[in-house]
């Protein structure tokens, strides 16, 4: 590991962001009920994507923060494919009962999925090492 | 039909179950990449669920890349990919499998299962009779005790009994009087918990327990046992900052009540030679009064010894300042050097009160795997060699010989005591007795049943008193085996038996040649 401080801090956003949405999950927020409809996965899908978000989230605050980032980089892959295919890429919320301010929630989703992304990645290539079975061959 | 073609002349031999391995890595590497493709379609027009495998396997797909075309480092992951993960799975798994499912009982090193079984016999206080017959092999090349048509009666029986130090006429001088011992194991190398139930088991059964080179023996004197303090090469506990003897601090320890002998560390048989590097806390840094955050390495020698002069003058010094019987340890390597150094001790007058032989086979926390293999003499090499040469100096009665060297049971220890040794050292054996399950990791602080190791986790399952029962029910049988084939010996005393009760083996080849002087082996 490089720069260890860059990797806890990494850690640290991907992990509150990660868990932040598990909870919203759980709670059945109407942007996530309305996306996992979207999917065709509601309810279920949404309580199993829930689930693996807040193992993540737990495992990047742990010793297994490296496990912990190679989840969190899958549940996010599966997210971008879900907008790539499904649910579009537009910052521009088109749903009319939000007010259009700045940022749509779809937006948002966006944004942040990109930030837990980059700071997931970077987290599993500085801890590559520690993954179990393989660390040793990367 | 021709035959075909045989290794050597650019052709392959062909069979019937033969696997080409290339071909079948290739279509794993290649299905790969279609399976992914395939489950993202799926994913697409079936089901988004079909999308969680499409993620682990667009991972599974950049990972091989990196293997096949990036890394460098492993050549069967570069040329095969993915399936040669299956190789090293199975054999990091190895170990396991060989020792659980497919090691025969006889098999096993450095203790097979049928030696191990029978010391937790023993020390759980079951020692049952084995039927039909013995798992061993026979051969020209075992070493057997030879009995006596006529046995001797458990009644005429003498009780052990060996005086270290009366030679010199020492107020000190120590009687032991069980015919086994506790061989060196350092705090450092063991865990306090396995420290405390051996001595607490050493002071129930009533033998005596050595230090190992650890540094102040505070955990072996909670117990109360007698110990023999080892003054290792890094001379821990009694160190002045360079590594030489501080006298003041060998005093103290020596001054303890329980403390009966010193042992002179000279080499060890699991690495003659060679020093050595250990575990270290702040715990054990205090014991051997070295300052914690600073690796101390425990140099090959004493830096007082480097040749029989001043070998012979350390152990006097170390025999004036303790006041107590001193002997040193050894892994004998070149015996012109032994006989030189008994001269020497002619010549000066002093005589180490015992000298522990100590086998290539010995054990170890922690040593070089070609020294632990290939140096050294095994102690059935060894031991009648310095027993010979003693008495051809005429030394033999102002020396005591302790030996030790996968002794752990009553009928290697009965072959020792009659090929010259006068009480046995084990330390393997009592690992073996509180729990041990050559599991050998003893270098790496992961001891699973908390021997030696310093995590208090681990340490839980080792627990004191319990583990002292099973020390005090290992010394009991084993003393209670020696009895029995003392008796069918036809000897009366331990100290009886010699070389006529044991059968040796003709010498090989090899063995004989060695055993010729070898011209420059002559000493003046
Ligand atoms: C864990 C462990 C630690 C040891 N530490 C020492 C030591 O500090 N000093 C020493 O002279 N020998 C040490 N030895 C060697 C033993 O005292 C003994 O000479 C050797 O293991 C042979 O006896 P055994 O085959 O009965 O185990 C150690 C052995 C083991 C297994």
């Amino acid at each position: 590991m490089k720069r260890p401080w860059l990797t806890f801090m990494a850690q640290g956003i991907a992990g509150l962001i990660v868990l932040c949405a598990a909870v919203l999950k759980f709670q059945g927020a109407s942007m996530s009920v309305e996306a996992f409809a979207a999917l065709g996965m509601e309810p279920t899908g949404r309580y199993i994507v829930g689930c693996l978000e807040l193992l993540a989230g737990l495992m990047l605050w742990s010793p297994f923060a490296a496990l912990g980032a190679v989840l969190t980089t899958g549940v996010m892959c599966g997210a971008v494919i879900a907008h790539a295919t499904r649910l579009g890429i537009s910052m521009v919320s088109d749903s009319t009962s939000v007010a259009q301010t700045s940022l749509s929630p779809n937006g948002l989703a966006l944004a942040s999925l990109t930030l837990v992304l980059v700071c997931a990645i970077y987290v599993a290539i500085s801890r590559r090492k520690e993954l179990p079975f393989i660390g040793d061959t990367l | 039909m021709r035959v075909p073609a045989v290794f050597g002349n650019g052709r392959v031999m062909k069979t019937a179950l033969a696997i080409d391995l290339e071909k079948v890595a290739r279509a794993a590497n290649v299905g790969l990449v279609v399976l992914c493709g395939l489950v993202a379609l799926a994913g697409h027009y079936v089901s988004f669920y079909f999308h969680f495998l499409t993620v682990a396997l667009i991972f599974g797909v950049l990972l091989n890349f990196y293997w096949r075309h990036v890394q460098k480092r492993h050549a069967l992951l570069a040329n095969f990919g993915w399936i040669a993960q299956f190789r090293y799975l199975v054999e990091s798994v190895g170990p396991e499998l060989r020792q659980y499912l497919f090691a025969s009982d006889t098999e096993e090193r450095p203790f097979s299962r049928v030696e191990r079984a029978e010391v937790y016999r023993k020390a759980k206080g079951i020692d049952a009779s084995e039927a039909f017959g013995s798992l061993r092999d026979f051969s020209h090349a075992d070493i057997k005790v030879r009995h006596s048509f006529y046995p001797a009666d458990e009644a005429e029986m003498k009780p052990f009994e060996v005086v270290v130090g009366a030679s010199r006429g020492l107020a000190s001088a120590y009687t032991i009087r069980r015919p086994v011992m506790i061989s060196a194991m350092s705090y450092g190398s063991l865990g306090e918990n396995a420290v405390r139930a051996l001595a607490r088991g050493a002071k129930r059964a009533g033998i005596v327990m050595n230090t190992g080179e650890g540094g102040f023996p505070k955990y072996h004197l909670m117990e109360g046992c007698d110990l023999i303090f080892q003054l290792g090469t890094a001379k821990f506990g009694a160190r002045d900052a360079e590594g030489r003897l501080d006298e003041a601090r060998l005093a103290d320890i020596a001054a303890h009540d329980a403390v009966k002998m010193i042992e002179i560390k000279l080499s060890q048989g699991a690495k003659p030679g060679k020093g050595g590097l250990e575990k270290i806390t702040p715990k054990i840094a205090e014991l051997r009064t070295v300052p914690m955050g600073q690796d101390v390495v425990s140099p090959a020698h004493h830096l007082e010894c480097t040749d029989a002069a001043s070998t012979v003058a350390f152990i006097q010094r170390i025999q004036r300042v303790s006041g107590l019987p001193t002997g040193i340890k050894f892994c004998l390597g070149r015996t012109d050097e032994l006989r030189a150094l008994l001269r020497e001790m002619k010549q000066q007058d002093v005589v180490p009160d015992f000298i522990t032989v100590d086998g290539a086979e010995g054990g170890t926390g922690a040593a070089p795997k070609s020294f632990m293999d290939y140096v050294g003499l095994p102690l059935f090499e060894a031991l009648p060699f310095v027993d010979d040469m003693l008495r051809e100096e005429g030394l033999r009665d102002r020396v005591v010989i302790f030996a030790a060297g996968k002794l752990i049971s009553p009928g290697k220890q009965m072959q020792a005591l009659s090929l010259g040794a006068d009480v046995v050292y084990t330390a393997r054996g009592f690992m073996l007795a509180i729990g041990c399950i050559q599991a050998l990791e003893c270098n790496r602080n992961t001891c699973p049943v908390g021997i030696t190791t310093h995590h208090p986790h681990l340490q839980k399952g080792l627990d004191i008193e319990a583990k002292a029962g099973r020390v005090v029910n290992y010394v009991e049988a084993l003393c209670r085996g020696h009895r029995e084939l003392l008796s069918a010996t036809g000897r009366t005393a331990t100290r009886d038996l010699n070389r006529q009760n044991i059968y040796l083996p003709v010498l090989s080849g090899t063995a004989a040649l060695a055993a010729r002087p070898h011209p420059e082996e002559t000493v003046q």
